[in-house]
């Protein structure tokens, strides 16, 4: 069996630029493309499951010429969670060929993030779903999505400009940019280079990650994005960008970064909850929502050196925020849930976010405050506390002022399989061992 | 055989989700809630309630790839099982008649059975808190049916704090035990110990509407639909009750609380809390207008009870805390019930509005009757015994301050009672176009009135029934007979109580028979309170503001109670959300300036 993991960046991207050379066939294409990556996205994992993490370098030409990918079992999850909502997300589509071929590009983009081993082609990758992000979110031509279209690219471009200078200052003391080769070395490269570097990194990626106070662009992009590209935008770019964060904090593996990153993602879920609180326009409220839970998961990434259940715990979190906030990001074109299938993702999106069984959420909380207990950290766990609180107070009120709706959305079914994803991830509990963490408590 | 229950169960829940017909949907539920019912009938074999037994077994472990869930029946499960499963089908019947159409109560009512089987059969806490959060969620998704924002809200902020609070509970135990199996969890006296049960008390008396965390009860029992309030508050109420008696004397964290603190201060604060919800419940419900809110607050009081017994702790205390649940289960059951018949009659909920429904709705009434006489505690039902148990070791135990608070509020379950007979069912005859309810409903709710009834007369079998499960957990019983339960202060004959009681009411009965009658007005001044000048002429009736004195006295007090508290909250939590929502100006040079600041106060944190 031929499965070699960058035929999963390169498919999307050869053929977003086949595009426009097919105009009429272009949504087919476009789908029957991302079928297939998923396609191959089950492939990969069921080979990293079996064989182990993989390591392939393409083409012969070593780094930095050649691409090198370094696929573990949860980057190759990620992979196959990416691309599979990208998939159910396309049949709401109802754009011309250019959303097809940019959209090809984003998911690209952010499949790159979480296979690649590399870091400069990790900022190549991140670079292409911005651009590919930033004309998604400007192609509704109104006035707010191209403010928010606008924002984002302000703040998308220095937080690349960033990145790239994080990188370079890595380069120029180690002369490597393989993420495994600067694991090993870090601790060779002189200490105020090395936080120079992670600090320019973690602002860079962060922009993107929708860390608090690098988020500005958020509410904007997401309010004026089309629903559907709101909802790429939640499961792709952002959960690409938060594994890329939780891949620096492997790289740069110290107590304080994993500290700093815990006060991040606390102030970030904050923040975020807090700020959603009164929020009464519905995209918004979502949006701040999803900086709330940005942070969560950044809490749990955090506790990767001190606790196994972080990772499962993140898994978790991610797959709940991706395929129920994208589902209400869908369903967010109208007000009110119509229909059964609306009022279902709807009902089921909220339950999982706050962490419902027989949902993904709930297994998201379990693990997180396992490992919270398991560490004592008590004012984390009351965070978690108050902020799920809050949370369930704002989307009680969005669910009642939902209640009725008199013309039903047209995403509702794709949304409705989207967040049957977060039960079948929920109730199959073999996803957990996948996860790489401990499952059996 | 018990995986088939569980199975059953959801595939009836799923059946009846696209089920239209809302007679069709019962009658598939009806027969679903009963299979609970078998395995708790078959399990009694073991437990002390011998019918008949097909060989259900008493435990499984669950797993699917990873994950092991462990299901057995302990005599705690069981007991309260009897109390929560036999309330189901007798309500499944009510609702025969009270949905025409499946809005969706039936399917998510399978469900939450299903949950609440699942909750009393887990021996881990992983199991536990699945199905408690499943419960959450399915009775969640039928309060959302109830369409009212107040409710929505509160039910669900709250229930996702009680499961927040018992997760951070569980994980701190298994942090400390390394294990989540009921049986090898072993607690020792020290602080995480410790602040985990107190964790999960807090979270279990959520659900039993303690106060205060008993917010949410008045907006959902009022709102949601009445089959389901009287199962949220008959039997969804216990589940916290289950897991507070899980914690405190199954898993002995009564003694290792004990133990830390060197006193009984920590259950004798869960006793004055439960005292405290029961006085402050009573006097809320007896000032209240909206017949649905009455019966909430009357069961949050009523609901304190139990919590006495429990921080009391000692066995006689307990026995009367597990008797006073089970009858709560079935009267305030019946009670939700009747109100939900009266309002499929009339339409009506406000004690104001109603009144003479007795002579046109008879079995309703008498179905009404019967729980009240149980909820006042009067010894033509079995509420008697649980109360005089529960009065009896708070007197023995020397609770000088809360044997008084449990006697006042008690006299005040009279004033609401009298409320509800009079206002509702008796007084001035309102209704000449309606008639009994549909025969389904009476049938359901003199289903619920018989256990209240037989254990009148034979508390015997209760405590028999609960024998187990203290002996269990190491507290001792009461000993006693079929008829007569003696404790050290006194013996208790019920044959001797229930004879005299019918020997007080012959001359009464005969009063009634042999007097001439005669009508009076709705307004005599023989139940009309005398109007103050001030109001003019407000009439003071029992349906009507009878208890306006005693109203204008408590409520600025009681309006600065734990509500307005929580809405005090939310309100500064809207200003600081506002605040924090300044950050997001809209403006890209001010989120350029943020990245930029943040890059160097990281870099300059890093570094020094």
């Amino acid at each position: 069996m031929v499965m070699h993991p960058v035929l999963m960046i390169a498919i999307p991207l050869l053929s977003a630029f086949i595009m426009p050379l097919i105009k009429k066939a272009h949504r087919y294409f476009a789908f029957s493309i991302l079928l297939l990556n998923t396609a191959l996205s089950i492939l990969l994992f069921a080979k990293v499951y079996n064989e182990g993490a993989l390591y392939e370098t393409i083409a012969g030409f070593s780094p930095p010429v050649g691409i090198y990918l370094a696929v573990d079992n949860l980057s190759a999850l990620l992979a196959f969670l990416i691309n599979i909502f990208a998939t159910i997300n396309f049949l709401t589509s109802r754009q011309d060929f250019r959303f097809s071929m940019l959209y090809l590009l984003g998911v690209a983009g952010a499949t790159g993030i979480v296979l690649t081993g590399d870091i400069f082609n990790m900022f190549v990758f991140f670079e292409i779903t911005a651009v590919a992000s930033y004309a998604l979110v400007a192609s509704k031509k109104d006035r707010k999505a191209t403010e928010g279209a606008i924002k984002y690219m302000i703040l998308g471009s220095v937080g690349s400009v960033f990145m790239l200078v994080g990188i370079a200052i890595i380069y120029s003391q180690l002369k490597s940019l393989n993420l495994y080769d600067i694991a090993a070395r870090i601790s060779s490269m002189d200490p105020k280079m090395m936080w120079l570097s992670f600090s320019f990194l973690l602002t860079g990626i962060g922009v993107e990650a929708e860390l608090f106070p690098l988020n500005g662009w958020v509410p904007d992009a997401y309010e004026g994005a089309e629903s559907n590209i709101s909802s790429f935008l939640s499961f792709g770019p952002s959960k690409a960008s938060i594994y890329a964060i939780a891949r620096l904090l492997i790289i740069f593996s110290m107590s304080r970064t994993y500290e700093l990153a815990l006060y991040l993602g606390i102030v970030t879920l904050l923040v975020g909850e807090l700020a959603a609180f009164t929020q009464k326009n519905t995209k918004r409220m979502l949006a701040y929502s999803s900086i709330g839970q940005m942070g969560l998961i950044l809490i749990a990434f955090s506790l990767m050196d001190k606790t196994s259940y972080a990772i499962p715990a993140a898994f978790f979190i991610i797959v709940s925020h991706a395929s129920a906030k994208s589902a209400l990001f869908l369903l967010s074109d109208k007000d009110g849930f119509g229909d059964m299938s609306s009022k279902y993702a709807g009902l089921a999106g909220v339950l999982s976010l706050i962490g419902m069984p027989p949902l993904a959420g709930f297994w998201g909380k379990w693990y997180l405050l396992m490992g919270v207990a398991d560490e004592k950290i008590w004012a984390v766990a009351a965070i978690i506390i108050f902020s799920a609180v809050i949370e369930a107070i704002y989307f009680a009120r969005y669910l009642y002022k939902n209640m009725e709706g008199k013309e039903s959305s047209r995403n509702s079914i794709p949304a409705a399989v989207m967040v049957s994803i977060s039960i079948v991830m929920g109730i199959l509990p073999i996803l957990y061992n996948m996860a790489g963490g401990v499952l059996n408590a | 055989m018990l995986e088939l229950i569980f199975t059953a169960l959801l595939v009836a829940s799923f059946v009846t989700l696209f089920v239209k017909n809302g007679r069709v949907a019962a009658v598939i539920s009806l027969i679903a809630s009963l299979l609970p019912v078998a395995a708790i009938i078959d399990w009694g074999n073991e437990f002390g309630l011998k019918i008949f037994s097909f060989g259900l077994e008493k435990s499984m472990d669950f797993s699917i790839a990873g994950i092991t869930m462990h299901f057995s029946v302990t005599a705690l499960a069981w007991f309260f099982g009897v109390m929560i499963f036999f309330l189901i089908p007798p309500i499944m019947l009510f609702s025969y008649s009270f949905f025409e159409k499946n809005r969706g109560f039936f399917p998510f009512m399978l469900f939450l059975i299903t949950a609440v089987f699942g909750i009393l059969l887990a021996s881990d806490f992983l199991t536990l808190f699945f199905f408690w959060e499943l419960m959450a969620a399915s009775s969640f998704i039928l309060v959302y049916m109830g369409r009212d924002r107040k409710a929505i809200i509160s039910y669900l902020s709250f229930s996702v704090l009680s499961a927040v609070l018992i997760l951070t509970g569980i994980a701190l135990i298994y942090s400390q035990n390394g294990t989540l199996l009921f049986s090898n969890v072993a607690f020792s006296a020290d602080e995480v110990t410790v602040s985990a049960i107190i964790l999960m008390i807090a979270g279990f008396a959520v659900k039993s509407a303690l106060m205060p965390l008993h917010a949410w009860a008045p907006f959902v029992y009022s709102k949601a639909d009445e089959p389901f309030v009287a199962f949220l508050s008959g039997g969804l109420s216990k589940m916290g009750y289950y897991g507070m008696f899980l914690m405190l004397f199954a898993l002995p964290g009564a003694k290792i609380l004990q133990q830390y603190f060197d006193s009984t201060v920590a259950t004798y604060i869960l006793a004055l809390i439960g005292a405290i919800s029961a006085f402050i419940g009573t006097l809320l419900a007896f000032m209240e207008d909206d017949l649905r809110k009455l019966l909430a607050y009357s069961s949050i009081a009523q609901l304190g009870y139990i919590a006495v017994g429990f921080g009391i702790g000692s066995s006689l205390a307990i026995t009367g805390a597990l008797f006073q649940a089970f009858n709560h289960a079935f009267f305030k059951s019946v009670l939700f019930l009747a109100a939900g018949a009266v309002a499929y009659r009339t339409g009506k909920w406000k004690i104001s509005e109603l009144g003479g429904v007795a002579y046109k709705m008879p079995f309703t009434f008498m179905a009404a009757l019967f729980s009240i006489f149980a909820l006042a505690a009067i010894p033509i039902t079995s509420g008697f015994a649980a109360k005089w148990l529960l009065y009896e070791a708070a007197v023995s135990n020397k609770y000088i301050f809360i044997t008084p608070i449990m006697l006042i509020a008690s006299v005040g379950a009279f004033l609401y009672s009298f409320r509800i007979l009079y206002g509702v069912f008796l007084g001035e005859n309102r209704h000449d176009d309606i008639k009994e309810a549909p025969l389904p409903m009476v049938a359901g709710m003199f289903l619920l009135v018989m256990p209240l009834i037989i254990f009148l007369i034979f508390p015997g079998y209760m405590l028999d029934m609960m024998h187990s499960a203290l002996v269990n957990a190491g507290i001792g019983t009461v000993s006693h007979t079929n008829y007569v339960i003696s404790t050290g202060m006194a013996s208790y004959n019920t044959i001797a109580v229930v004879v005299g009681m019918m020997i007080a009411m012959i001359p009464a009965f005969l009063i009634y028979v042999l007097r001439k009658h005669r009508n009076i007005d709705f307004k005599d001044n023989f139940l009309a309170g005398e109007p103050y000048e001030i109001y003019g002429h407000i009439s003071m009736h029992a349906a009507n503001n009878f208890y306006k004195p005693i109203e204008d006295v408590l409520m600025p007090y009681l309006r600065k109670g734990a509500t307005s508290f929580y809405m005090a909250l939310y309100n500064a939590m809207g200003r600081v959300s506002k605040t924090v929502r300044r950050i997001y100006t809209g403006l890209s040079q001010d989120y350029a300036i943020y990245v930029a600041v943040f890059l160097l106060i990281i870099m300059g944190w890093l570094i020094w």
